[in-house]
């Protein structure tokens, strides 16, 4: 809302200085977002509201809420009231609470080009809500000024009485500014005349019955309407205007005959409309306050205040509120233009501390008898951060969708599971809708992204949830999968004492931060390219393995299938891509501390001609069955391939002791390479050398 | 020598320094060490030759050959030292330390995982212990569980990603306190969430359909508002530092009555207003309020006797004040330059 100062200043005792007033309205909860001087307006002050004060949408709110705050002199306007008629064109037959005071006033037209006082512009200028209708700009401003919306008919367009009624099933409307009727819901609550609707009650007139600058007369509604019905209108409708935000917070439903005697004053001062001879109220509220019991004691108590009870009373005296008593208990009623919000005395506690200054209340710090570990979840995610981090990854975050465009990408055929996503109803964007069902897109498009800005050594990793339709889930719904990914391409820049180069970012870079989480967290997670994993068919078919913990498939470590690379147009790297569902992780077993030995140990190195498709851990798996207790440990030393052979090399660890001579070692490597040849027979593999 | 000891040491010890002073290599000195100290050295033939002394002629002997052996240890020592000197101040042991150094670069945790640490650790101090939960809610827990029923405007204040079955992804993790107090733990309740929520808001250059928020919630019997603005100063003062300068104002959130919120003085202008701070002087980074009495009477606890804390921290803007990116939606990108940038910080 925007605010003109000097207008404000006219309703209350206001500092001096702009900023001094920008401070204070901070102080009492309207936050001022901006202040701009402007040549004709001067201060004009944009400010934001709270959701649930529908009385500070004008500035007579601001002006109480100001008041109640320093007690400075407080001048709202107090139009010469008029005579109240009961009778006239006006009924209310909507039932229940739907419209607590209704009041249809005609006014003859005088002239319509008469000159509204300098204020009464500014103030609708700031707004933006300037017309060319005197009429329709003296509504506006009264809204703007006391919060009490108006609404003036062209009384010659309007069949007959006016009801004040609920539409029925296939009631059509035609709403000002649009080109042809609208479809009303069936039980919206409209004002309406013998043929047709003219209003949609607290949000919208018509066109058909819109005052024009040739009305010769009009009819000047202003009403309290329920906040609920205006709100469902204007959500069904899908129309927002000041009225319907200022009734949908709840309107003063005292200050229907108010607003129509204000408008009506200002309009007859100017020479616009002949004074009416009374208000035509068809509805009139009447009901009592609602009324709470404040303790002094406690409410000073839970405040942090010092307040005594005619303290109390006369600063709640100040917000509208009426006290009776004088001891430790009062009894408070709420004010009409608070019915909406001050239910219970919570509310009435705040209402003190605001009066008093949030800054200027006692401040404790409670006591905590004992403080708070870290949970083994947040333990374990601080240890795989440490791996991560310490291997040169950066942390990013990516959103919880994707587009469909990204979808596309990994070519997925038609009735793939991985095309089946929790979708979102009515995102504005519609990049939007797809809720993720796998971090891989996001881990190529970061890939890509880098890749794109000559970025050499692209490392990224993201703690994040994929989301996935299960009938099954607690929920009857879906269930979310809680991850960590890494994602690695290119090579990490070598060091200028670098003996071999840069290192390459690929799979076994991947492979080896892997080992380091396992020790890390202490979970003997290994890989088995054997297992399928749910992301197979994004992944190279020959370069991926699932990652288990004991038969439970917690991840996958793999080169995304070249035909993804292509779809996110990486053409001139290799990514490998790690992703482990860690809650899996969490409830390792603790540390074991094993004593070196004191014995040198002993190694033997077997170096095995292995074709491709057999793999280092399947060799190591037979040797491992026939080990003796003098073995500690197998361990690939090398590597050698070529377009027709591929050798490996393992070291083969032992114990120190009495049993460990070369003969027994001799002896042991020689029946792990007969148990190798015999198993591969086929295959061609055989000890070299 | 035998017969002439004194001038025999001298000798020795003379012949030492001239040869020394003359400038030895290693080798050399290695060699006079030999000459003058080794086994067959004058010196330790006469040391060995004492006891054939008569024995009023020995001790003196004795202390005059021992303080000559010193005094040419001594000697020999200190030409080794400023051989060694010498050494390393050779041209082959120079070392351009200006050479960048070879331990390979870490990475990064994110700014905003930095933050959601330092707070979680202030808040553990407080018996604050992490909880967590679904971000594809039930619209209860977003919504009816928090004094927020289907026609309350604070509706319209949290653009709502909807979901089939009348779900939504949350719109705030305000949520997990729901969850949390559905179950009625024993008091007293202390929790914080971390975690992501989700706007509905059409997409620019500053507004990002997803974010994190950082939430607390403290329940227990006695907590009071002083208490409230007591914990919220001491955890802005942890984790913005203590001469960071902070105010209270109300506002207005459907689950919190009173609420509040808490501001921090722009940095540059300490509040008083500059082109940096858009001349408000202040922003607002925290949440905050007493758990409203619906919300409690809604799990079953009463509001006569039990009282709530809850906030809410602004970790999006806080990481870009502690990284210096500006641009918060830069944080949500994947320019891994950024992230490096963050981690040198201007160095």
């Amino acid at each position: 809302m925007k605010v003109v100062l000097s207008h404000l200043r006219r309703l209350v005792d206001l500092p001096d200085e702009p900023r001094a007033v920008r401070s204070l309205l901070d102080d009492v909860g309207i936050e001022v977002k901006r202040a701009l001087t402007d040549p004709a307006l001067g201060v004009v002050f944009t400010v934001e509201l709270l959701a649930n004060r529908g009385d500070h949408y004008a500035y007579g709110g601001i002006a109480r809420e100001v008041h109640a705050r320093t007690g400075g002199a407080l001048r709202l306007p107090s139009p010469k009231s008029l005579p109240q008629v009961t009778s006239g064109r006006a009924r209310v037959t909507a039932g229940g609470a739907a419209c607590l005071a209704y009041s249809l006033t005609p006014l003859t037209v005088k002239s319509g080009t008469g000159k509204l006082p300098a204020e009464v512009s500014a103030v609708v200028q700031a707004a933006e809500l300037g017309s060319e209708l005197p009429i329709v700009d003296v509504t506006n401003f009264v809204n703007l000024e006391l919060g009490q919306p108006l609404h003036a008919f062209d009384a010659a367009k309007v069949v007959g009485d006016v009801s004040v009624r609920f539409s029925r099933a296939g009631e059509m409307a035609w709403l000002l500014a649009t080109k042809e009727p609208t479809a009303v819901p069936e039980g919206t609550l409209v004002i309406a005349d013998q043929e047709k609707i003219l209003a949609i009650a607290g949000v919208i007139g018509c066109e058909d019955s819109a005052m024009t600058a040739a009305s010769q007369a009009v009819l000047l509604e202003a009403a309290t309407f329920d906040p609920v019905l205006v709100r469902k209108a204007s959500r069904a409708l899908n129309v927002a205007t000041d009225a319907a935000a200022r009734f949908m917070r709840g309107g003063d439903p005292t200050l229907a005959a108010v607003g129509a005697t204000r408008a009506i004053e200002i309009l007859v001062a100017a020479g616009i409309v002949a004074a009416p001879e009374a208000l035509e109220m068809a509805a009139t509220f009447s009901e009592p306050g609602r009324v709470l019991t404040l303790g002094v004691a406690s409410t000073n108590h839970f405040i942090g205040a010092e307040l005594s009870p005619v303290e109390m009373i006369e600063r709640l005296g100040r917000h509208g509120f009426s006290c009776a008593g004088s001891g430790d208990e009062l009894l408070v009623t709420v004010p009409p233009h608070r019915r909406w919000d001050v239910e219970e005395i919570a509310d009435v506690h705040e209402e003190l501390a605001k009066s008093v200054g949030y800054g200027a209340l006692k401040v404790s710090v409670p006591v905590a008898v004992r403080g708070a570990s870290p949970s083994a979840a947040e333990a374990l995610r601080r240890s795989v951060d440490d791996v991560i981090v310490g291997y040169g990854f950066h942390e990013i975050f990516t959103s919880g969708f994707y587009g469909r465009s990204s979808l596309t990408k990994l070519e997925l055929p038609e009735g793939d599971p991985l095309l089946s996503h929790v979708e979102t109803i009515n995102a504005l964007d519609r990049d939007y809708t797809l809720l993720k069902n796998n971090a891989l897109v996001h881990a190529l498009e970061t890939v890509g992204v880098n890749l794109d800005v000559r970025l050499s050594d692209v490392r990224a990793f993201e703690w994040t949830r994929t989301f996935h339709l299960d009938p099954n889930a607690e929920n009857g719904f879906s269930r979310e999968t809680e991850l960590f990914w890494l994602v690695a391409a290119g090579a990490a820049p070598g060091s200028w004492r670098s003996v071999d180069g840069h290192a390459p970012l690929d799979f076994f870079f991947l492979r080896g931060v892997l080992d380091e989480l396992r020790l890390a967290t202490r979970v003997d997670l290994r890989l088995d390219a054997s297992v399928p994993h749910r992301l197979d068919r994004l992944f190279h078919p020959q370069r991926r393995a699932s990652i288990l913990v004991g038969d439970a498939i917690v991840g996958i470590l793999g080169e995304p299938h070249p035909a993804v690379l292509r779809g996110f147009r990486i053409k001139h790297a290799r990514p490998a891509y790690l992703e482990i569902e860690w809650r899996k992780l969490v409830g390792a077993a603790p540390k074991k501390y094993t004593e070196p030995p004191v014995l040198m140990p002993a190694r033997r190195d077997l170096c095995f001609d292995v074709p491709r498709g057999i793999t280092a851990d399947a060799i190591v798996s037979v040797m491992r069955g026939l080990a003796p207790p003098m073995v500690a440990s197998f361990d690939v030393t090398d590597v050698f391939e070529d377009k027709t052979r591929r050798s490996v090399t393992f070291a083969v660890g032992f114990h120190g002791g009495e049993a460990t001579t070369n003969v027994a070692m001799n002896e042991t490597c020689q029946k792990f390479a007969d148990a190798v040849s015999a198993k591969w027979v086929a295959e061609g593999v055989k000890l070299r050398g | 020598m035998t017969d002439q000891p004194e001038n025999s040491g001298e000798s020795i010890l003379g012949e030492l320094r001239r040869s020394l002073a003359a400038g030895v290599t290693r080798e050399e000195l290695l060699n006079l060490r030999v000459l003058h100290l080794g086994k067959k050295s004058p010196l330790r033939q006469e040391l060995r030759q004492l006891g054939a002394l008569p024995a009023d002629q020995r001790a003196a002997r004795a202390t005059r050959l021992n303080q000559l052996q010193a005094e040419v240890e001594a000697a020999i020592a200190k030409a080794e030292e400023e051989l060694a000197n010498a050494e390393l101040m050779s041209p082959a042991e120079w070392l351009d330390g200006t050479l960048p150094g070879t331990v390979p670069p870490r990475g990064s945790r994110h700014p905003l995982t930095e933050v959601v640490e330092k707070c979680l650790e202030v808040t553990r101090e407080f018996g604050f212990e992490l909880a967590e939960g679904p971000e594809i809610e039930e619209a209860y827990f977003n919504f009816d569980a928090l004094n927020i029923d289907e026609h309350h405007p604070a509706r319209d204040m949290q653009d709502t990603f909807w979901l089939p079955g009348g779900r939504v992804l949350r719109t705030h993790t305000t949520t997990v306190q729901a969850r949390v107090l559905k179950g009625h733990p024993p008091l007293p309740v202390r929790i914080a969430s971390p975690g992501r929520a989700y706007r509905n808001e059409a997409v620019d250059a500053t507004h990002l359909a997803m974010f994190h928020q950082f939430e607390g919630l403290w329940v227990d019997r006695g907590l009071v508002f002083p208490h409230l603005m007591g914990l919220l100063s001491e955890i802005a003062r942890r984790v913005y530092g203590g001469a960071a300068k902070f105010r209270f104002k109300p506002k207005y959130y459907p689950y919190t009555e009173p609420s509040l919120g808490m501001d921090l003085a722009c940095t540059a202008c300490d509040g008083a207003g500059c082109a940096a701070c858009h001349d408000a002087g202040w922003l607002t980074v925290l949440g905050a309020g007493m758990v409203h009495p619906e919300v409690l009477r809604e799990f079953n606890y009463d509001p006569s006797e039990v009282g709530g804390i809850a906030f809410g921290l602004g970790i999006s803007r806080i990481a870009s004040q502690a990284s210096g990116v500006e641009h918060i939606k830069r944080l949500y990108e994947q320019d891994l330059r950024v992230f490096a940038a963050v981690r040198r910080g201007g160095l």
